[in-house]
């Protein structure tokens, strides 16, 4: 499996690594804001209850050793601050800038162009968005018809495989069949083992929100529910992140006498 | 446009949801796979690796 997938792609990883953009973009916009730092990510995610100390610490020098952060030169030599690299950051505001896409879809506000247009509104976007996300208990405490996706690598993409495969409109019903490729194929197609995949879907089928009938494979009702709310809630902070974003980006160029671009 | 005349616009216009909003609209589907959609096309235009760390950010 790819490794940057690792820091992004179960739950865990996704608090921390949002954690850090978060401390990142608030002290690259206001440099008087916490640093990254061990000790701020730490405190940025402890009311998850997600990583400990340690796990924290271990994780800085992990992506720190893979080049995703970079050390910033500072007096005390015995405080470890981080800055996210250019290739992080831009990873991050292409993330950003998929969800408004989306959102635009639905209404056409033309979000998208607007940031693409003023890559500031991004910069403030970033900490507004990940800091609803982080203290929504729905995210970083999902139901247990999805968490066991949530909490491995390869199951958030078995999982968008499951809900974007459905054979008929969304109805919630008990049993919603879907076409789903084999555990071989999609296994595959991300880049790991068939038995990775097979011990996934083996977990949720015990728990009753996946199957096999005469009908075909099905996935239940309340798993795809409880994937839309969480998908729903991405989507809905990232409108309402996106809004104040654009103010204190239209804030910024008013101090710097900088055009605004609406 | 002037800051001053940003400050007086209603920019508010662009709308957010509520996640019951946005469930309850037809065209939320279309938006998730879009954005599965568009993080699979990114994956043509630079290293397969990062594309691959997108897709799955996508996802959570």
């Amino acid at each position: 499996m790819p490794r940057e997938v690792r820091y992004v792609a179960d739950l865990r990883r996704w608090v921390m690594t949002h954690g850090a953009l978060a401390l990142n973009f608030s002290h690259k916009i206001n440099p008087d804001l916490p640093s990254l730092t061990a000790t701020n990510l730490f405190r940025e995610v402890e009311h998850t209850g997600i990583a400990s100390p340690n796990t924290v610490t271990s994780y800085l020098k992990e992506i720190h050793a893979r080049g995703y952060i970079t050390l910033l030169p500072k007096a005390d030599q015995r405080v470890r601050a981080y800055a996210m690299t250019e290739f992080s950051e831009k990873m991050f505001y292409l993330y950003l800038q998929i969800s408004l896409q989306g959102l635009d879809l639905i209404d056409g506000a033309g979000r998208a162009d607007i940031a693409s247009t003023d890559q500031r509104i991004l910069t403030h976007m970033h900490p507004i968005f990940a800091r609803r996300m982080l203290n929504d208990p729905v995210y970083y405490a999902p139901p247990s018809s999805i968490a066991p996706m949530l909490n491995t690598t390869i199951g958030i993409s078995v999982l968008n495989e499951m809900t974007r495969a459905q054979k008929e409109t969304p109805s919630y019903a008990d049993r919603i069949y879907i076409d789903l490729g084999s555990a071989s194929a999609m296994a595959k197609h991300y880049g790991v083992s068939r038995g990775n995949v097979a011990r996934l879907l083996s977990k949720v089928q015990n728990a009753g929100h996946y199957g096999l009938d005469d009908r075909g494979t099905w996935v239940s009702g309340q798993l795809l529910r409880d994937h839309y709310v969480l998908q729903a809630l991405k989507m809905a902070h990232s409108a309402s992140a996106f809004i104040e974003a654009q103010k204190l980006s239209a804030e910024d160029a008013s101090k710097m006498q900088l055009p605004v671009f609406t | 446009m002037t800051y001053a005349d940003f400050a007086s616009s209603d920019h508010n216009t662009v709308p957010t949801y509520t996640v019951d909003d946005l469930i309850a609209l037809p065209a939320f589907l279309e938006c998730l796979i879009s954005a599965t959609s568009n993080f699979w096309r990114f994956t043509g235009k630079c290293r397969v690796k990062s594309a691959m760390s997108l897709i799955y950010a996508a996802g959570l």
